[in-house]
């Protein structure tokens, strides 16, 4: 290892330590101080308002978050559901009150369709009883246009229309 | 848990001591306060130590606006980092380190620029400085010319070296700090920084024998 010379080495180190009088151009480190306080205010603020928020904005404010939190919540609900089911459902089925309460809903299915079928047809008759007296003493009456009548636009085809009463 | 009465006496007693002169030893309750989320208090933190570090990061960067990024982001990670803060080294060690490691990275990130330097870098009072005068003899019209060439010679052969040993200059003969401090701040034993400034010098001599000869 060479060994500086003393004299060089008091010589170089007095030069270097000229870089300590370099000061900073007017702007540069006077504000510094306000500068990272304002920031660091302004990020205080921004957690605070982040805390206080609702729940549904901090999930609006971060798509993947609130993906992986809704997962976590459908396979939360899905597991409740399971061992909710797995609990509350009876462990044996009784077959033969099973197939009795299954004959009993259908035979009360079919009385109720065919009171609602026979309610239907009555007011379906009335209806268009209604209908046609209401036609008939109309002086408006539908008109039927039939192939080769008069229509707009195709007046070469010489035809007229047909009422039909 | 600080209050806001034991705050306001750390923010007066900080006052008083940087008034009365430089005092590292009531940072404690500064801190204190601090971690507890107070603003006035880091705000008096800021104010003890920007000016070194923000001189530190520029002769490590030899960039005015690079420096002044660096050290404010240095003071917002310390801030946000000061829950970890122990207290094991001073606060002053502490940011020190943040500061340098941030710019060790930047550093490594960047290419190298080039860089201009002015005489508006210097303090106008430098003019007359003894050593200045011993370097710069001529005192001829060409004299500003050679200050000016004398800084940018210091300043290129600074940049020349590596990221380690520019620091270990920076902190050691520029800011004047010991052995053992520079240890704490770049985490490495006392002989490693005795080592690194010495082969930093050596480097340094080389790329400046010119001046070194002349006087």
């Amino acid at each position: 290892m060479q060994d500086l010379n003393s004299k060089d080495q008091e010589k170089l180190r007095r030069l270097i330590a000229l870089k300590g009088y370099e000061v900073p151009p007017p702007g540069y480190g006077n504000l510094l101080a306000n500068r990272i306080i304002s920031h660091l205010e302004v990020e205080q603020i921004r957690s605070q308002q982040a805390a206080s928020s609702p729940w549904f904005k901090k999930f609006s404010l971060r798509p993947v978050l609130f993906a992986i939190q809704a997962m976590v919540m459908a396979s939360l609900l899905w597991f409740g559901w399971q061992s909710l089911g797995s609990k509350h459902l009876p462990q044996t089925v009784d077959r033969a009150a099973l197939v009795d309460r299954l004959e009993l809903g259908s035979a009360w299915l079919r009385s109720e369709a065919s009171t609602v079928r026979s309610q239907m047809n009555v007011h379906f008759d009335e209806v268009r009883g209604s209908l046609m007296g209401m036609m008939q003493a109309s002086s408006i009456q539908p008109t039927l246009w039939t192939q080769g009548s008069f229509r707009p636009g195709l007046s070469h085809l010489n035809s007229y229309p047909v009422l039909n009463h | 848990m600080v209050d806001n009465e034991t705050v306001d006496k750390a923010i007066a007693a900080s006052s008083l001591s940087s008034a009365a002169g430089f005092s590292e030893g009531d940072d404690t309750a500064l801190v204190q306060a601090s971690q507890q989320g107070h603003l006035a208090a880091f705000d008096q933190l800021i104010a003890r130590y920007h000016q070194r570090i923000y001189a530190t990061l520029y002769h490590m960067t030899s960039s005015h606006e690079d420096a002044d990024d660096l050290t404010q982001e240095s003071f917002i990670r310390a801030f946000k980092g000061l829950k970890r803060f122990k207290g094991d080294a001073s606060f002053y060690t502490w940011v020190y380190r943040i500061a340098v490691n941030l710019t060790i990275n930047f550093l490594k990130k960047r290419s190298r620029r080039s860089y201009h330097l002015s005489l508006n870098d210097m303090d106008l009072q430098i003019e007359h400085h003894p050593d200045l005068v011993m370097f710069v003899s001529e005192n001829t019209p060409r004299r500003d010319l050679r200050i000016q060439e004398l800084h940018q010679k210091l300043n290129e052969a600074m940049q020349k070296l590596s990221d380690t040993h520019r620091l270990t200059v920076t902190l050691h003969d520029i800011q004047g700090m010991s052995h053992e401090e520079i240890s704490g701040i770049m985490d490495c034993n006392v002989g490693t920084v005795r080592s690194r400034l010495f082969y930093a010098r050596r480097q340094l001599q080389g790329l400046l024998k010119d001046y070194l000869s002349h006087t």
